[in-house]
């Protein structure tokens, strides 16, 4: 099957196209040189056309999404999304049904999303959500930060051994990139504890966060992963925690190679001052200006968005606190050998200068990190926002009057506490086309995703903007309202949507890593862990092994 | 004003999602274009007009509040019926489905069957009037949602089921029947009253707002604290009189929250301890003594007339000159019974010395003496008027509020009173009386006796206990805590002169009267702080004999101060400590001047 795009105007960031007229051959899922006569031709004259969007940070499947889920019926109710001829029906808001999740990611022209935080033992939980995500590629993360046997082989210095035990441990269960999240923390956590700083040691493991952190980064490398570490420091959520988060990517510094080795994820949450709530400020700039003299960093937002939220995190104390302060109803999950979970609702106020100032921090980020290839917009969905908010945040990166307008109406006190608004940056379409597409492909080492040079997927937005004419600085209003309808969205060469509507809705993939190891350390990872399994999990060994065959449709990356 | 009328003629298979019926819906349309409006059976789109012939008459009003909605037929599979309305008037002439005036803000729907449950669901003003049973979920809003009905008022006739008025943060819930478990769960604000009973759980997790029960409650939440008994609950303008033990919680969400629970149907909570009359029917244990006065009419001087209505009236003490005995038969008949009474001489001072009457209750002392024996029954007809006592009070319930202190009432077929007056009860009087204790004409017994009579004059001093507990229960102690009443007061001789029998009457209890109390307190608190103020030294118009108090008050009763009505010297032995207190003191010498007053003529 042919598709040609035409005329539109064209923003490839990695294949150099800024904004020039051309044509998008496509063919048999794949961008190709040219097309016949025959193919079908998509008039996209005066429309802005960007590679699809990819998303490497949210939360859309697995036992703590099902969780947010179930615990708000309320955040359901008064967005329901009717069944049409192509679409299934389903509920929207913050934590949508899986296939709301593939028909607005789509609607929004994206087509790779990335779920960042599974617990093994869930893996197959999160397969299953995965694969009735329509339209959608996508992969998830395992959480490795707090894993009782791998926490077991760096106390006992064995790297090589830990490495094989990751090893396994991705393939086993399909994942893609080594998570951590409050590495340490939720170990402790299981115990009811905590781990406040990059240097505590984590109770009866006598190892610290810096270690697990450095281990993991070097086990990353070992293993040749496509993605670096994709982590959740300690401290999270806590007032003061930006100087432990500076310390954090610090402390792999030494590890830096071409690519960064290091991602540190939804940063909003981890750019605060001040010593409580009462004197917490914005440190966005502070951080920015690390990432900026550090090239082994790359960073994601995780900019908060003013109303309706569902925070979950695998960070389960951070969660019982969120708990106590709102008073909310909360949850706890997934606390058992690997990992700990929970789940909060909550509403941010533009008013609560507490949120105000978490707004400021995720923008002072985006602007101030120089390089738009290390910097990534995410909202954390669910947690600071849903993703459906991109385009709201891609109207405030865009135009500084779009900041301007909420900064007026957010408390004094927020605005002094935060450096946003001295900041004159406005981000390019170019830019745009880095922070949510190019650069998140780059970063998740997707060589076929994230451009459209010939090869690529054919995975194409077609947005209902002239960028020729549109200023987006002044009519940033346009721009929030193309980036939340494409009026043509192509997913391998398939049109899924058309005038904005779901045209077809067929499945995505899933990747996964099969990690650089030879075989026989991989079999004594697995001799090895077959012990620790009868000890330790509540499932069989063979049981916990997610086969391929158990992927809709598994995609394997060779590592290296 | 417009009125639209839609009568069912197609019942649908499944529920049908019916937001469409609804006066927002239909105003400014005409019975066309109401019949176009979409609903959804099931998953299937469907139009109004397939399941309703519709009429409209008037002309169509564009302004929701001009349209009066009537709906025929069982309507129990349509949901969200009136929802989102803001005014107008709906009726339902049937039962209805799920959800109905979900997010109502005006207007009212008024149901003539059943609703189900989430009536009212979030609703934030106007009103609900159900006239048979509602569902679970009554005005809760969405599961999950934490913002429950807002404002307006829902009346449902019959019962309701569990959480009714969940998550409620203003208006008002009213239930004439029993509302399941779980009633007020997690409610912030507004007044929920329920006059049946009500399910366990009551007020889960409530934060504030009250909570009304008349009726049972099956359970109070550990999490509750007592704080009080109250005689009366609002619910917006209106007063419920009934006297309520008052709890507040849920102390597990840190809530003020209160609910009134009635007592006397929850007697079992018994926070504070009270003793409650059970299964005692005062009226019935005096006929023994009343067929005695009749039998032996001759022997005690007293005279009995079969009224014509077929009353019977045994004159003790008013053209019958009475005796001792007869005196002492009316004073236990007062007291339902529920009293020993002796008559012996006892010296007051160094040179006085008078018949006493002595008195220990056997039964309830709060029922013999203010359920039945308290003179509080005016009888008043256009051509009779006489102050009543004894058990007939606890028939007819005067006055209300000291039944429902004593939580008490007699439920006899037959009715014995005692009239202080000068003259013979009317036709009109005896059938008052027994038309207001709900016992035939043959079944009144009524008493009579002046104050200047010798059955006048004992039967006083027979009330020196009554008079005791009467005025500690006006200090705010509770009468149901006296677990026994003893006393002794002097007889006075008879005067002839009504006003000056009264005067010396009133005195022998007033200076002579001695009682003693067993009660039951949790702390000496509750009677520390009344006892000074008990006797009646603490009167202002103690001091002189009562006589001349009356004159001086140019004979208007309501201008002496009530608490000098009671007895010289008072004391309470405290059973749960063992402590005792004591006030007052008898005093012979206004005893001698209230005598000197004999000699007047």
């Amino acid at each position: 099957m042919e598709l040609l795009i035409k005329n539109g105007i064209v923003f490839d960031p990695l294949n150099g196209i800024d904004g020039q007229k051309m044509d998008i051959a496509i063919r048999d899922g794949k961008v190709v040189e040219s097309v016949s006569s025959g193919a079908r031709v998509i008039d996209a004259s005066n429309l802005m056309v960007m590679p699809g969007g990819v998303d490497l940070h949210s939360h859309i499947a697995g036992s703590k999404v099902n969780a947010g889920r179930l615990m708000r019926p309320e955040d359901h109710f008064r967005d329901p999304e009717a069944k049409t001829p192509t679409t299934r029906s389903g509920v929207g808001s913050t934590v949508p049904s899986v296939f709301t999740t593939g028909y607005r990611y789509a609607k929004m022209g994206y087509t790779t999303v990335f779920e960042p935080a599974t617990p093994m033992l869930k893996a197959r939980h999160t397969h299953d959500e995965l694969d009735d995500i329509p339209i959608l590629d996508k992969a998830c993360f395992p959480l490795f930060g707090n894993d009782v046997i791998l926490l077991e082989y760096l106390k006992a210095g064995r790297i090589e051994e830990a490495a094989g035990y990751v090893a396994w441990m991705l393939e086993a269960v399909k994942g893609y990139a080594i998570k951590i999240v409050n590495p340490g923390g939720l170990e402790a956590w299981n115990w009811g504890g905590n781990v406040l700083g990059l240097d505590e040691e984590v109770p009866n493991f006598g190892i610290t966060p810096r270690e697990i952190v450095r281990s993991l980064c070097k086990i990353s490398k070992m293993l040749n992963l496509p993605h670096p570490i994709h982590l959740h420091p300690n401290n999270l959520g806590r007032p003061g925690n930006y100087e432990t988060t500076i310390e954090t990517m610090d402390c792999v510094r030494d590890l830096a190679g071409e690519k960064p080795v290091i991602h540190l994820t939804h940063v909003q949450f981890e750019g605060y001052g001040g010593r409580d709530w009462l004197s917490m400020s914005s440190e966005g700039v502070e951080i920015a200006n690390y990432v900026n003299r550090h090239g082994h960093v790359s960073i994601d937002l995780g900019q908060l968005v003013f109303g309706n939220a569902t925070t979950m995190t695998a960070d389960g104390p951070f969660q019982f606190q969120l708990y106590q302060l709102t008073g909310n109803k909360w949850t706890n999950s997934d606390v058992e050998v690997e990992t700990s979970a929970g789940v909060v609702p909550y509403f941010y106020k533009r008013s609560n200068y507490v949120n105000a100032i978490q707004w400021t921090v995720g923008l002072e980020l985006a602007l101030a990190v120089r390089d738009p290839w290390r910097v990534f917009l995410t909202t954390d969905h669910p947690n600071a926002g849903p993703f459906t908010a991109y385009p709201k945040v891609i109207a405030w990166l865009m135009s500084r009057k779009a900041r301007e307008r909420v900064l007026s109406k957010i408390p004094r006190m927020a605005r002094k506490r935060s450096n946003l608004s001295s900041l004159d940056r406005e981000y390019s379409f170019s830019e745009i086309a880095v922070v949510t597409r190019a650069g998140t492909a780059r970063s998740l080492g997707l060589k076929n995703k994230g451009h459209l040079g010939v090869g690529a997927d054919a995975d194409v937005a077609v947005y209902p903007l002239n960028p020729r004419e549109v200023d987006p600085s002044k009519d940033y209003k346009k721009v929030r309202k193309a980036f939340g309808n494409a009026v043509w969205v192509v997913k391998e060469g398939q049109v899924v949507v058309e005038k904005g509507e779901i045209k077809t809705a067929p499945r995505g993939k899933t990747f996964w890593v099969k990690p650089d190891i030879e075989e026989d350390v991989l079999r004594l990872a697995a001799a090895n862990l077959k012990a620790k399994f009868r000890e330790y999990y509540t499932v069989e060994f063979d049981n916990f092994i997610i086969p391929e065959d158990a992927l809709a449709r598994p995609q394997v990356l060779k590592a290296g | 004003m417009v009125e639209i009328k839609l009568q069912l003629k197609k019942a649908p298979k499944v529920p049908v999602f019916a937001e469409a019926l609804s006066p927002k819906a239909f105003a400014g349309k005409s019975s066309g274009e109401i019949e176009e409006l979409p609903l959804l059976e099931g998953g299937r789109s469907a139009k109004l007009g397939e399941f309703f012939d519709v009429k409209v008459q008037g002309e169509p009003a564009a302004d929701s509040s001009q349209c009066d909605v009537t709906l025929k037929g069982d309507l129990s599979k349509f949901r969200y019926v009136g929802k989102g309305m803001d005014g107008g008037k709906l009726v339902v002439e049937g039962n209805v489905g799920f959800y109905l005036g979900e997010e109502m803000a005006g207007g009212s729907i008024t149901v003539k069957g059943n609703a189900a449950s989430w009536t009212g669901s979030m609703m934030a003003g106007g009103q609900i009037e159900v006239f048979g049973n509602t569902g679970d979920y009554l005005a809760a809003p969405y599961r999950g949602v934490q913002e429950g009905m807002l404002n307006g008022s829902i009346i449902v006739h019959g019962n309701t089921g569990t959480h009714a008025g969940l998550w409620m943060r203003g208006g008002v819930i009213s239930v004439d029947g029993n509302a399941g478990q779980f009633l007020g769960h997690r409610m912030q604000d507004g007044v929920i009253l329920v006059k049946g009973n009500c399910g366990p759980r009551v007020g889960a997790a409530m934060k504030g707002g009250r909570i009304i029960v008349q009726g049972e409650v099956a359970e109070i939440l550990p999490s509750f604290t007592y704080t009080e008994i109250k005689d009366k609950a609002k619910v917006g303008a209106e007063k419920i009189p009934a006297s309520f033990y008052v709890y507040t919680g849920d102390s597990l969400e840190g809530g003020s929250g209160k609910l009134f629970v009635s007592r006397c149907r929850n007697r079992r909570l018994n926070p504070e301890g009270e003793v409650f009359p059970e299964g005692v029917s005062v009226n019935q244990l005096t006929v023994p003594l009343v067929e005695k006065l009749i039998n032996e009419a001759e022997r005690l001087g007293v005279q009995v007339t079969k009224h014509s209505s077929g009353a019977v009236v045994v004159d003790v003490g008013l053209k019958a000159k009475g005796s001792e005995e007869a005196g002492k038969i009316v004073t236990l008949i007062c007291l339902g019974n529920l009293a020993e009474i002796s008559i012996g001489r006892e010296k007051y001072g160094e040179d006085l010395e008078l018949p006493t009457l002595y008195e220990t209750t056997t039964g309830h002392p709060a029922v013999a003496t203010l359920g039945a024996q308290f003179a509080g029954w005016a009888i008043k007809t256009e051509d009779y008027f006489a102050m009543g006592s004894g058990p007939a009070r606890a028939l007819s319930l005067q006055p209300k509020k000291l039944y429902q202190k004593l939580c008490y009432k007699d439920e006899a077929k037959v009715a014995v009173i005692l009239l202080e007056a000068d003259s013979l009860p009317t036709e009109s009087a005896l059938k008052l009386m027994a038309e207001t204790c709900n016992v035939p004409l043959e079944g009144l017994y009524v008493l009579i006796a002046s104050t200047s009579s010798l059955v006048g004059s004992v039967q006083i001093a027979g009330r020196v206990v009554e008079t005791g507990i009467h005025k500690l229960t006006e200090l705010g102690f509770n009468p149901n805590k006296i677990l026994k009443g003893k006393g002794s007061a002097p007889i006075a001789p008879v005067h002839p002169k009504s006003e000056v029998a009264m005067g010396i009457t009133n005195d022998m209890i007033l200076y002579g009267g001695d009682v003693y109390y067993e009660v039951a307190c949790k702390t000496d608190d509750e009677i520390i702080n009344i006892i000074d103020e008990a006797p009646s030294i603490a009167s202002r118009d103690y001091g002189k004999p009562f006589y001349e108090t009356f004159k001086e008050a140019g004979g208007d009763f309501y201008k002496i101060d009530p608490g000098l009505f009671a007895p010289a010297k008072i004391t309470l032995h405290n059973v749960k400590t063992g402590n005792t207190f004591t006030a007052g003191k008898i005093s012979a010498p206004i005893l001698k001047r209230s005598l000197a007053l004999l000699k007047t003529p």
